[in-house]
């Protein structure tokens, strides 16, 4: 930043972990805010960042190497990149204090900016606030994250840390002509540095991982996400929310629905009524064959470790699982996904409300991402459904509707009631690949739409057909109501 | 630095090169960055190695890589580890002049991995990478300032 006409100080208490007393200077130039860094010049104490970033205009926000303490909300006021130390962003760390509390660590003083904020470390630090360690019930659901980016124009989350949030790690939306984007970060993989030592389900979140608001094309592109206690990616539909032409694509998704607060099972990837044409392409999304009746708190070395005990919930007295995906939302796209290993569903897609109509979905083993001259790798929804131990789980019969048998892809009219009476139009599905699911391959359940289809996306050449093999029943027959125009599919396993 | 650097290297280079040979590429910028992102999320020295191991599994999944492949990145992430781990020694006792000449030298590093790991899977999954790196950048071009 360049150098300011008019110049105070300002006696500032001690908000750093590095310093006892500072006496900040900052300066004012057309009504504008500078702190003693910037630019070229590296941040060395909360304060001085904290007035960086809150200026308006755009510039660099470098803090130093450490951790920091953030005892209050820092309001991104510009355009600005805020950045730890290149190649390394466990070396620079933004940590919630007590006294920042049940706050954002980070959010946008207003609507429509789009900052860049990459190679640092996000820290909720729910494991050194004894109140916000194991947030109850439903206020885990307050709508507080360590970086809230929701009202962005299009901000650009990249090769960022976040571990243990206490609520969300991430809030991202998008608006005017721009999308806001999170890709290469990292979310509860563990940390080790600076005298932090967490396993990987000791620094999730509580609730969700990313949770995607409005506007048009937010993507979540090629991060890891593991161990939140809800889902790794949620899609929020209400006021606020909605959104289209959003993108899921490409991350490693590993044991989500870890805590499960609620004691509800539900996807790793979620995706509510009101947003619409979402495509979640080439995730592999691993349930580790997760249930929460595993959990123990005695010892954070030891596999199946949860910080929190998990949430309990008389739906489901043995126990909450994870899906791979849950979507209500029309014109949504699934594409060559792995969807492995969850004791609930692979996919489940119904209508968010009752009497509600879920539109245009397509699920197919189809990559656009590795289009025409690109071969792409077959991926596969196989080895989910298997809670067999879960009392009500399988049975079609004294438990869950027949509609809603525990399948590889299960596309339904329940509503999450499970008594709804809503509407499924315009299915396709496009050479799907469903194996090894302990229940059912499929169960479709009074959808209608083209149904079965070997040649919406060209070429498929490689991988043409359905693949839907080796489940313990490979099509649910037990449904009704379905009006499909290709009701029947040619099943040749690559 | 740069001596243990080559070291490093020079390890993962041995188990490259027996794996399948192709005609020599070089990474584009928006490749490197997709393949740090792929060498963070299967050794990154920060993060738990559970956690990287099942990352690595996905990855996998992912590419369809042989085994000869899995091996090269195997290889290539205990090579980027420990690149990484030197850097961070550096860090905490540089200024920030040195740290900057540091980061380039991860950035070669980085470079020269990405380089190697480009030859030592078969075309087919280079051209992945190389089309998957490219939707990235595209999707994130106009975000940020």
């Amino acid at each position: 930043m360049k150098a300011q006409s008019k110049c105070h100080r300002r006696f500032t208490a001690s908000q750093s972990s590095r310093t006892s007393l500072l006496v900040v200077t900052f300066c004012v130039s057309a009504g504008t805010l500078f702190a003693t860094c910037g630019g070229s010049t590296v941040c060395t104490n909360v304060p001085d960042f904290t007035t960086c970033v809150e200026a308006s205009g755009s510039g660099t926000c470098q803090m130093a190497s450490g951790v920091w303490s953030v005892p209050g909300t820092i309001h991104i006021g510009g355009n600005h990149t805020i950045t730890g130390t290149a190649n390394s962003a466990s070396d620079v760390i933004l940590q919630r204090t007590a006294t920042l509390g049940a706050n954002d660590i980070m959010d946008l003083a207003s609507s429509g900016l789009s900052p860049t904020v990459e190679w640092i470390t996000f820290d909720g630090n729910r494991n050194g606030i004894s109140s916000l360690t194991c947030v109850p019930s439903p206020t885990f659901e307050n709508p507080i994250a360590d970086l809230a980016l929701q009202d962005a124009g299009a901000a650009k989350v990249q090769y960022v840390n976040f571990i243990s949030a206490p609520y969300w790690s991430l809030f991202l939306g998008s608006s005017g002509s721009g999308s806001s984007t999170v890709s290469y970060s990292n979310f509860g993989q563990g940390f080790s540095a600076h005298g932090i030592s967490r396993t990987g389900p000791q620094s999730a979140s509580r609730n969700a991982a990313i949770q995607f608001y409005g506007g048009s094309g937010t993507g979540a592109w090629f991060n890891n996400i593991a161990y939140a206690g809800e889902a790794a990616v949620s899609e929020y539909g209400g006021t606020g929310g909605g959104g289209t032409l959003q993108y899921i694509i490409g991350n490693s998704i590993n044991s989500n629905r870890y805590e499960e607060p609620d004691g509800v099972p539900g996807g790793q990837i979620y995706i509510q009524g009101g947003v619409t044409y979402t495509s979640v392409a080439d995730n592999v999304i691993n349930g580790n064959y997760w249930i929460t009746s595993m959990a123990q708190q005695s010892n954070p070395s030891e596999a199946n470790y949860t910080l929190c005990a998990p949430g309990t919930n008389s739906d489901f007295p043995d126990g909450a699982f994870p899906y791979g995906i849950e979507g209500s939302a029309t014109g949504d796209r699934y594409f060559n996904n792995s969807i492995i290993q969850n004791l609930g569903f692979g996919i489940l897609l119904r209508p968010w409300n009752n009497g509600s109509n879920l539109d245009s979905v397509e699920i197919s083993g189809y990559d656009p991402f590795c289009p025409e001259y690109c071969t792409y790798s077959p991926q596969y929804i196989e080895n989910n459904t298997g809670c067999s131990t879960v009392a009500n789980c399988f049975t079609t019969s004294g438990g869950w509707p027949v509609s809603m048998g525990v399948a590889g892809i299960n596309v339904n009219n329940t509503a999450a009631n499970q008594s709804g009476t809503g509407t499924v139009t315009h299915l396709v599905l496009d050479h799907v690949r469903s194996t090894s699911n302990n229940k059912f391959g499929i169960s479709l359940d009074h959808v209608s739409g083209t149904g079965y289809e070997d040649t919406n996306y060209s070429p498929a050449t490689s991988y043409p057909y359905a693949c839907i093999e080796s489940n313990g029943t490979n099509v649910n027959t037990g449904t009704s109501g379905n009006s499909l125009t290709n009701a029947n599919y040619t099943n040749i396993c690559p | 630095m740069r001596h243990f650097r080559c070291v490093c290297l020079s390890c993962f280079f041995a188990v490259g090169l027996s794996a399948q040979q192709t005609a020599q590429t070089t990474a584009s910028p928006s490749v490197v960055a997709f393949m740090q992102h792929m060498l963070m999320s299967i050794a990154s020295p920060d993060h738990d190695p559970k956690i990287s191991a099942l990352n690595e599994q996905n990855l996998v999944r992912l590419y369809g890589f042989n085994s000869q492949e899995a091996a090269s990145f195997h290889s290539a992430g205990q090579a980027y580890a420990a690149v990484i781990q030197n850097y961070q020694a550096q860090i905490e006792a540089s200024n920030q002049a040195t740290i900057l000449s540091a980061s380039v030298q991860v950035d070669s590093a980085v470079t020269a991995l990405a380089n190697q790991l480009l030859t030592a899977v078969r075309p087919q999954k280079a051209e992945m990478i190389q089309v998957y790196a490219s939707k990235v950048a595209a999707a994130t071009s106009n975000g940020g300032n």
